[in-house]
């Protein structure tokens, strides 16, 4: 349940001003443990935003990619890995590129929607095949120190699934009603996109999605259903805060990202304390049986893990 | 054991041969008895895998059926041996324990080099040097080890000399115990025949004392004497107050959602995809995902 998970207590955030502030201190944090003192080199916020936007984008395509399509919680749940990790680092210091697979990957695994590495690099060009099954297996552990092996994410939509159904029970009207599931599906893939899911709650979100489809009805069901009074007050403005923050857009252009991304490409990466690759030397199968053991113990330890999230 | 394991040169197994004796020398390839007599009838030859040249007495018996755990289980042996620190050779370091774990780890990464043909010259040379510099404790720490080997030993030693001797004092128990028995109805055979007393009376007078069994004495006196060792007396706590259970109360920061109970009656189930037979064999029932999704909906609406 997401009010006793560690998505609620960790991962909302009161206002943007923290999470600019967080993300202040992960480029303060970089700079001295790579010791850059010229100010100038360092990427700035608003260059941090927009290049973990283009990621976004990309990261979108890869998921739409899939045949048969990703459940909807799968791709929230890599989204918010991805947004979670640089958020706390500095995109610096790990390459967003790498850790973009990495997610969707472990998402995959934590919503139980089993891919196997094999199948999963399937999506990729046939050049990038092998590297990136490497980076995937390299970094699923640290991908889980980065995000302090808190995994269970709470997508919007199982709870806009709920409104569904509350609301089709109270009001009796069927038909129409469902049309709005589109307009929703596409709120919510904008929010992807958007610092929203470190603000509200997923239910929030959903109400939001609900309301950008259908003001009316939601309006009286918040009313007469969910709280008459002053909280259906501060309820309704969340909604709207919710819908025009999902407006307010990070515009971001070709031109602009590469040029960050030269500028990237000159800033040292730290040291990386990577786990000690070790090679069997008869190769074949002894390596693939080892990537089975990895990917098994990775299972459990998010099942171990998880148990006081769920 | 497994039947299909099978010598790589003449391609018995074991299941042909239950007599195979599978050999594994330092190269970690292994070969059966009889291809060992073949090939080395001289002192010398290679291995027919990885024409590694060996010596026929380096031969000995696989252990573990994974060639790699036997190999890595040869070379810790001969890494133990050089070395030999113990934690105890840490305690003058700021951070000993720190310290310790540093050294066992390093171990750990010269058996994984040598075991999987990583660095093997420079995990050597470095192995050598280790044995040059530190000669004097690791002479000191073998003494040490193998002393400290014997007493185990010996403690084991003594453990089977004293069950050896308590199982001794039973069977002489048992035995002291039914010599009495048969010359209590002797004796009693006895009196019947010669004595001029009633039968009644003799028989009376012949009934078995109740005295504890000396089967039972020796067992009694072996528990007491570990009672004696180890007894504990057991507190027993009886102002201690019963558990009173208390339903779980969990703060959702939002409406309360309807329990699965009712939702059937108030029409929820309606509206969600119904449970198929198959699925509810397995114990699920569409009231379970619609609870969760009105949960979720409500969870944390106010925060």
């Amino acid at each position: 349940m997401f009010h006793s998970s560690s998505h609620r207590t960790h991962w909302i955030f009161s206002n943007l001003e923290e999470i600019d502030k967080i993300r202040e201190k992960c480029i303060g944090n970089y700079a001295t443990k790579c010791s850059v003192s010229q100010a100038n080199d360092l990427v700035t916020i608003n260059e941090h935003k927009v290049l973990c936007k283009y990621y976004e984008k990309i990261l979108f395509h890869l998921c739409m990619k899939f045949q048969p399509p990703l459940p909807y919680s799968v791709t929230f749940t890599a989204f918010l890995y991805f947004k979670r990790i640089y958020l706390q680092t500095s995109i610096m210091e790990h390459s967003p590129q790498d850790m973009m697979s990495v997610c969707l990957y472990m998402a995959c695994k934590v919503e139980e929607y089993n891919v196997s590495v094999d199948k999963f690099i399937m999506i990729y060009p046939e050049a990038d095949r092998i590297r990136t099954a490497d980076v995937i297996l390299g970094n699923e552990m640290g991908l889980m120190k980065l995000l302090n092996y808190q995994l269970i994410v709470h997508s919007p939509k199982r709870a806009l699934e709920g409104f569904f159904i509350d609301i089709k029970t109270r009001f009796q009207q069927k038909e129409d009603f469902d049309k709005c599931r589109e307009v929703s599906n596409e709120f919510l893939n904008a929010v992807l996109f958007s610092d929203v899911v470190f603000l509200y709650t997923p239910s929030q979100i959903a109400l939001a999605a609900l309301f950008a489809a259908s003001k009316e009805i939601v309006r009286t069901y918040i009313v007469s259903v969910l709280a008459p009074a002053e909280q259906g007050q501060t309820l309704f403005g969340k909604i709207e805060d919710i819908i025009k923050l999902i407006n307010s857009k990070i515009i971001c252009e070709d031109s602009h990202v590469k040029e960050i991304q030269a500028k990237l490409s000159k800033l040292p990466i730290p040291d990386k304390n990577k786990p000690k690759k070790r090679k069997i030397g008869n190769g074949g199968d002894e390596e693939s049986i080892k990537r089975q053991k990895s990917s098994d113990s990775v299972d459990n330890e998010t099942v171990t893990d998880d148990i006081n999230d769920e | 054991m497994d039947l299909d394991q099978q010598c790589p040169k003449c391609k018995t197994s074991k299941y042909r041969n239950p007599k195979l004796k599978l050999l594994v020398n330092i190269c970690g390839h292994k070969l059966c008895l009889n291809c060992v007599d073949v090939l080395f009838t001289r002192p010398s030859a290679a291995c027919p895998e990885c024409e590694t040249p060996l010596r026929r007495s380096d031969f000995r018996l696989q252990q573990f059926e994974d060639l790699i755990v036997e190999k890595e289980v040869d070379i810790r042996k001969r890494i133990i041996k050089i070395y030999n620190k113990r934690e105890e050779d840490f305690s003058n370091e700021p951070n000993s324990l720190r310290a310790y774990n540093d050294y066992l780890e390093e171990i750990e990464t010269i058996v994984w080099n040598l075991a999987n043909n990583i660095e093997v010259d420079e995990t050597n040379r470095n192995v050598e040097m280790y044995k040059k510099e530190n000669e004097i404790l690791i002479k000191k720490n073998t003494v040490k080890n193998s002393r400290e080997e014997e007493f185990v030993k010996s403690r084991i030693e003594a453990e089977g000399r004293e069950n050896e001797e308590r199982r001794a004092q039973f069977a002489n128990a048992v035995k002291e115990e039914e010599q009495s028995k048969k010359k209590e109805k002797e004796a009693l055979l006895d009196d019947l025949i010669s004595s001029s007393k009633s039968v009644d009376e003799i028989v009376a007078s012949h009934k078995p004392v109740k005295k504890p069994s000396l089967l039972f004495k020796a067992a009694e006196s072996h528990v007491f004497k570990l009672n004696k060792e180890e007894h504990v007396p057991l507190v027993i706590k009886e102002t201690a107050p019963c558990y009173v259970y208390k339903p779980l109360e969990v703060e959702n920061f939002g409406p309360k959602p309807p329990v699965a109970a009712v939702l059937r009656s108030k029409g929820y189930l309606s509206n969600i995809r119904s449970a198929q037979v198959l699925e509810r064999a397995g114990g699920y029932g569409e009231e379970i995902a619609c609870e969760r999704a009105l949960q979720e909906a409500f969870s944390a609406l106010f925060t």
